[in-house]
C-alpha cells in the first residue's frame, strides 16, 4: 500500500506551478479563445510531463532509462525541425497570395515589420543571452510559430518551452498588443487615411509561377531559409495548380490539424520545470513583447517614412499587419481604419501586407540563422 | 549584469539582417511585377 502513494511524496512545489501554468494555458484556450489548437495541447501537456516520474517523458531508473513517448515525438518531429515544416505546407495552402500580387509593393511592409526581431537579437545579447539564444528568442518576433520552433531548435535552445509559449501568447494577444502601439505612434489624422483600392485580378500563370519563384528567389538569398519558403511556397503551389484541389483541402485541414495538435503536446517536453521555471522564461516573456512592439513599430514607421516622399499617402496602420500573424493583424488595422471612420475599408491593403509578413518571417528567420551561423 | 559589448557586436546583425531582408522583398516585388507584365490578366 505504501508504494501505491509512494509517488506522491516526489511532488515538488515546482511542479505544482507548472500545473498551475499547464492550467493557465488551457484556460486560455477555452475561455479567451487564445490560440486554442497550440495552447490547450501544451496546457495538457505541462501538466503530463510534470507529474512525479512521469512515464510520458524520458526517465532514468535504477534499471536504465526508459524512453517517454513525447520525447520519442519530439526527436521523430521537432529535434529535426519535421513538424513546423510539414505544417507549413498546411499553412501555404490556406494562404491566398492575390491580395500581395495584385499590389506588391505591399511587400515592403512585410520586411520593415521584422525590425522587432533584431532588434530584440541586440537586445537579448545586451541582456545576457548566448548568440544561439538571443536569435532563437528573437525570432519570437517572426509572430510565427512554426519558423519560431524550426529556429530554436535549430540553434538547441534550451528556451524552446519558453519561446514557443511567448510567440503563440503573444499572436493570440495581437489585437490588445497592436493597437495601443499603434495609437502610441500615429496621429488621429494618419489613421483616417484613406487608401484607393481597385480590385484589379491575378492571371492565373502569375498564381503558379510566384511559388515556385519565391523559392527559388529565397534559396538564393538565404539558402538556409529554404526549407521553410519551399515548403510553405509547395503548400501554396497545391492550392494554386488547381488540379489537386483533394491535396490542398487535405493539407489545409487534416495535415495541419494533426501537425498541430502533436506539435503542441510534443513540445510540452520543453516544459518540464527544471528547464522552465528560471528567470530567464521571465525574460523570454518580456523581450518576447518587446520584439511584437517594434515589429508593429517598424511597420508603422516605415509607412510613415514612405509618406514623406509619396503622392498617394499610406495609411500607417497599414505597415503594422507587415506581422505574419495572418489573418488576425489585418483584421486588427481594418477594424481600427473602420473605428477612426466608418467609411475606411483598409482591410485589402491590410491583408496584402500581412501575407507579404507571413514570407518576410520565414527569410528572416532563414537570414538570422544564415547570420548567426557564421557569426558563430 | 549588461552586455555592453555583446549588444555592439550584434549591431551589424541587425544591419545587414533587415538589408537582406529588404534586397530579398525588392527581388520578390520585381519578379511579380514582371510576372504580372508578362501574364496579364485576359479583359
Amino acid at each position: 500500500m505504501a508504494d501505491l502513494f509512494s509517488n506522491v511524496t516526489q511532488i515538488q512545489w515546482q511542479m505544482v506551478v507548472m500545473w498551475a501554468i499547464g492550467g493557465l494555458l488551457i484556460w486560455l484556450a477555452i475561455k479567451k479563445e487564445m490560440e486554442p489548437t497550440l495552447l490547450l495541447p501544451m496546457g495538457f501537456g505541462a501538466i503530463l510531463v510534470n507529474l512525479p516520474w512521469s512515464g510520458a517523458v524520458n526517465q532514468t531508473y535504477p534499471t536504465g532509462m526508459e524512453e517517454g513517448p513525447i520525447d520519442v515525438l519530439f526527436n521523430a518531429g521537432i529535434a529535426n525541425e519535421l513538424f513546423p515544416l510539414l505544417l507549413f505546407i498546411g499553412i501555404g495552402a490556406m494562404i491566398d497570395f492575390g491580395p500581395l500580387l495584385a499590389n506588391p509593393k505591399m511587400m515592403l511592409f512585410g520586411a520593415a515589420a521584422q525590425f522587432g526581431i533584431f532588434f530584440t537579437l541586440s537586445l537579448a545579447r545586451f541582456l545576457g543571452f548566448s548568440l544561439e539564444d538571443a536569435a532563437s528568442v528573437a525570432i519570437i518576433g517572426a509572430a510565427d510559430g512554426p519558423t519560431s520552433i524550426f529556429v530554436s531548435q535549430f540553434f538547441h535552445s534550451n528556451y524552446i518551452g519558453a519561446i514557443i509559449v511567448a510567440a503563440y501568447s503573444y499572436m493570440a494577444l495581437v489585437p490588445i498588443v497592436q493597437p495601443a502601439v499603434i495609437k502610441l505612434i500615429t496621429t488621429k489624422k494618419e489613421r483616417q487615411i484613406k487608401m484607393d483600392y481597385a480590385a484589379s485580378g491575378v492571371s492565373k500563370p502569375v498564381r503558379i509561377l510566384f511559388p515556385i519563384l519565391i523559392t527559388a528567389i529565397a534559396g538564393i538569398i538565404a539558402p538556409r531559409s529554404v526549407a521553410l519558403v519551399g515548403f510553405l511556397m509547395f503548400g501554396n503551389l497545391i492550392r494554386e495548380c488547381g488540379v489537386l484541389g483533394s491535396l490542398s483541402q487535405s493539407a489545409q485541414k487534416e495535415l495541419a490539424n494533426l501537425i498541430t495538435l502533436l506539435l503542441g503536446l510534443t513540445v510540452s517536453t520543453k516544459m518540464q520545470w527544471q528547464a522552465f521555471l528560471n528567470p530567464q522564461t521571465l525574460m523570454i516573456m518580456g523581450l518576447g513583447l518587446i520584439a511584437f512592439v517594434f515589429d508593429t513599430a517598424g511597420g508603422v514607421l516605415f509607412a510613415k517614412f514612405l509618406n514623406l516622399f509619396t503622392k498617394k499617402k499610406i495609411n500607417p496602420m497599414v505597415g503594422a499587419a507587415g506581422i505574419s500573424a495572418f489573418p488576425m493583424s489585418s483584421r486588427v488595422v481594418h477594424k481600427m481604419g473602420l473605428a477612426e471612420d466608418p467609411t475606411n475599408f483598409l482591410l485589402m491593403h491590410a491583408a496584402a501586407a500581412n501575407v507579404s509578413g507571413q514570407i518576410a518571417s520565414v527569410i528572416a528567420g532563414g537570414l538570422i540563422i544564415t547570420l548567426v551561423s557564421g557569426a558563430l | 549584469m549588461f552586455h555592453v559589448q555583446a549588444l555592439l557586436e550584434s549591431l551589424p546583425m541587425m544591419g545587414y539582417g533587415m538589408l537582406g531582408i529588404f534586397i530579398a522583398v525588392a527581388v520578390i516585388i520585381l519578379t511579380v511585377v514582371v510576372l504580372g507584365k508578362i501574364f496579364p490578366v485576359k479583359k
